[in-house]
């Protein structure tokens, strides 16, 4: 890795960390420095200051970083393993399939007993289930076809279907099962108690982890399914590993923050852009760094009360995304050519 | 060249290959050497790639048996495979960020640890295989920035740093211009004579293929002839397969004329 690309790491972890410390530090409430010193240092725990960053703010922020890197991962190991770089959590109807698995449970299932509570275990696993589902669609699409942009329209397809499902639900449920499903569907990082934290960092540091273990065979995918064999690849167990981080990732950040749009298509063409290389080895953690600060960047723009508190963070990752993927289309030539 | 490269690295034994059961080439008896430079003719369509696809276990085989070094080669795992021959592919890979010296490193992955981290070593023999190909001067240059003559030198410097003891290339010099053509077939020439590689190849260049072959494989009908040039040549079998109407083979130059079109 060049002197460049360590520089570039090192810029983005002290981003990351400015960035968490904000988060720690604004909102409704306005907290200093020290207090919030005071309370990651094992300070009083019972004062109020206290009290709010460790059930509040933490919680959001570590949210926000783990599912701004996991998405951002996810993004990376779709556009290598589809060769297209559109291809994303959200394009290729991930995350439509995990809202209907949410969708099934919240508005199907108005009896059941987590249906107040949309952040939940069992969300999660609806979630999971929705989007390997449509994963699972889709590389059996991949194995007719082989067609990159085919593959991208049935993605397309699937996001729709899905979508009109979820409509149908829509109108045949309860008023307050409906209110909690829009509300889970505009994202948000916010959601996620402290206790249940570590049933969303566990899996998206193990996908984060399993990630960084297919470098090797991720760089010799670039090449091509056929010369990536011929270098003693097992293209097809890779294939299905792909598919089960980014179906673990995509699934479990959608079910505790909602779909979160664009930052897993965005964030890869972000990193690339800065580090100038398709090198998974140099290219992925600048991925996950790059991830983790726009997720905290655009809960932060949401957290100031200048801008009005209570946008979803939907609209904002928007706003800061479809720029981005307009830009990957203007400016397409490095990647114009490979699709 | 000498006795010294005339080891025996893949032979094949009654070999048919085909799709559905249905035989497009049969009775496949040949024998690659280290140090030779073989070319793999045929008319289009004729199955150079299937019998290509077969060779390097992209496609079983409907019959026969195929040896790499006296071994088996359905018995060898992938990186077994991947390091006893390298491949250079008609298709262009898609890495267009991808620097010529990072995919170069690609061909070190048979050779590399889990995390696919160079050695020394093997930076030696990138570099080595980039200055031979002649790519070192673009060796920081991305690729989609490079002509097709350059892309196709880049992979054959990335199947050089594979270090296999065999090289085979479906249609190289295809939609390059002669100048590339010949370039390119100098400098597979250069790697069998000098490095002692045993290279196969397939192409529709039959002048190219006659002057800078070692030995020519030529497919006509569903039966692969195995020769060395002059023989090819003394038994009309160019002729034979490639020869249509209004086209004849001249003898003195080994080379194929159009006749004049014929008076209204």
């Amino acid at each position: 890795m060049a002197f460049r690309n360590v520089g570039l790491l090192a810029v983005l972890v002290f981003l990351a960390l400015i960035l968490f410390a904000l988060h720690l530090v604004i909102g409704p409430v306005q907290l200093s420095v020290s207090e919030m010193m005071a309370a990651l240092t094992g300070g009083p725990r019972n004062n109020p200051a206290a009290l709010i960053i460790h059930s509040v703010r933490l919680p959001e922020a570590l949210t926000a970083a783990l599912a701004g890197g996991g998405l951002a991962v996810c993004g990376l190991l779709m556009q290598t393993l589809f060769r297209n770089p559109l291809a994303g959590p959200s394009v290729l109807g991930l995350s439509s399939g995990a809202s209907l698995g949410v969708a099934l449970l919240m508005l199907a299932a108005p009896t059941a007993l987590f249906v107040e509570i949309p952040v939940d275990l069992t969300a999660a696993v609806a979630a999971f289930v929705g989007a390997m589902g449509v994963l699972f669609l889709i590389m059996l699409a991949d194995r007719r076809m082989g067609d990159g942009v085919a593959l991208l329209i049935v993605g397309l397809m699937l996001g729709y279907l899905c979508s009109a499902l979820i409509s149908l639900l829509q109108l045949a449920s309860a008023e307050q099962a409906l209110k909690s499903f829009v509300i889970w569907g505009m994202g948000s990082f916010s959601g996620v108690l402290i206790e249940r934290l570590p049933w969303l960092m566990a899996p998206v540091l193990i996908g984060i982890g399993a990630a960084f273990l297919l470098v090797k065979p991720l760089n010799a995918l670039l090449l091509g399914d056929n010369y990536a064999a011929s270098l003693g690849v097992h293209v097809g167990r890779t294939r299905r590993w792909i598919m089960l981080i980014t179906g673990l990732l995509a699934g479990v950040i959608t079910a505790f923050c909602g779909p979160i749009a664009f930052l897993g298509l965005a964030t890869p063409h972000v990193a690339r852009g800065l580090c100038r290389s398709s090198d998974h080895s140099t290219l992925l953690p600048v991925t996950l760094l790059c991830g983790v600060v726009l997720a905290l960047f655009c809960d932060l723009i949401i957290k100031i009360p200048a801008f009005g508190a209570g946008i979803p963070l939907n609209a904002i990752t928007s706003l800061l995304g479809a720029p981005v993927v307009a830009w990957v289309l203007f400016s397409g030539k490095r990647w114009a050519r490979s699709t | 060249m000498g006795p010294i490269h005339m080891k025996v690295l893949l032979e094949t034994r009654g070999l048919a290959v085909g799709y559905h059961g249905k035989r497009l080439v049969e009775g496949i008896d040949l024998t690659l050497f280290a140090g030779q430079v073989v070319s793999l003719l045929a008319v289009n369509g004729g199955g150079k790639s299937t019998v290509l696809r077969a060779l390097t276990g992209g496609m079983v085989p409907i019959e026969g048996s195929i040896e790499m070094e006296g071994r088996p080669t359905k018995e060898m795992t992938a990186m077994q495979r991947a390091r006893a021959w390298s491949v250079v592919l008609t298709e262009r890979p898609s890495a267009g960020l991808l620097d010529v010296r990072t995919l170069v490193s690609l061909g070190r992955q048979p050779w590399t640890g889990h995390l696919g981290r160079l050695t020394s070593a093997d930076h030696s023999v990138v570099e080595n295989a980039m200055q031979r190909t002649g790519v070192l001067q673009f060796a920081t240059r991305s690729l989609s920035t490079l002509s097709d003559g350059e892309v196709q030198r880049v992979m054959i410097a990335r199947a050089l740093a594979q270090d296999t003891p065999l090289i085979i290339l479906d249609e190289p010099t295809a939609f390059l211009d002669l100048v590339h053509r010949v370039g390119v077939m100098r400098l597979l020439r250069n790697l069998a004579h000098e490095q002692g590689k045993g290279i196969l190849l397939s192409t529709h260049d039959l002048q190219t293929a006659m002057d800078l072959s070692d030995r020519l494989l030529v497919i006509h009908g569903n039966t692969l002839w195995s020769g060395t040039p002059v023989q090819a040549k003394a038994e009309g079998v160019l002729e034979r397969t490639f020869v249509v109407e209004g086209m004849r083979f001249d003898h003195t130059t080994g080379a194929f004329r159009m006749d004049p079109p014929a008076h209204e």
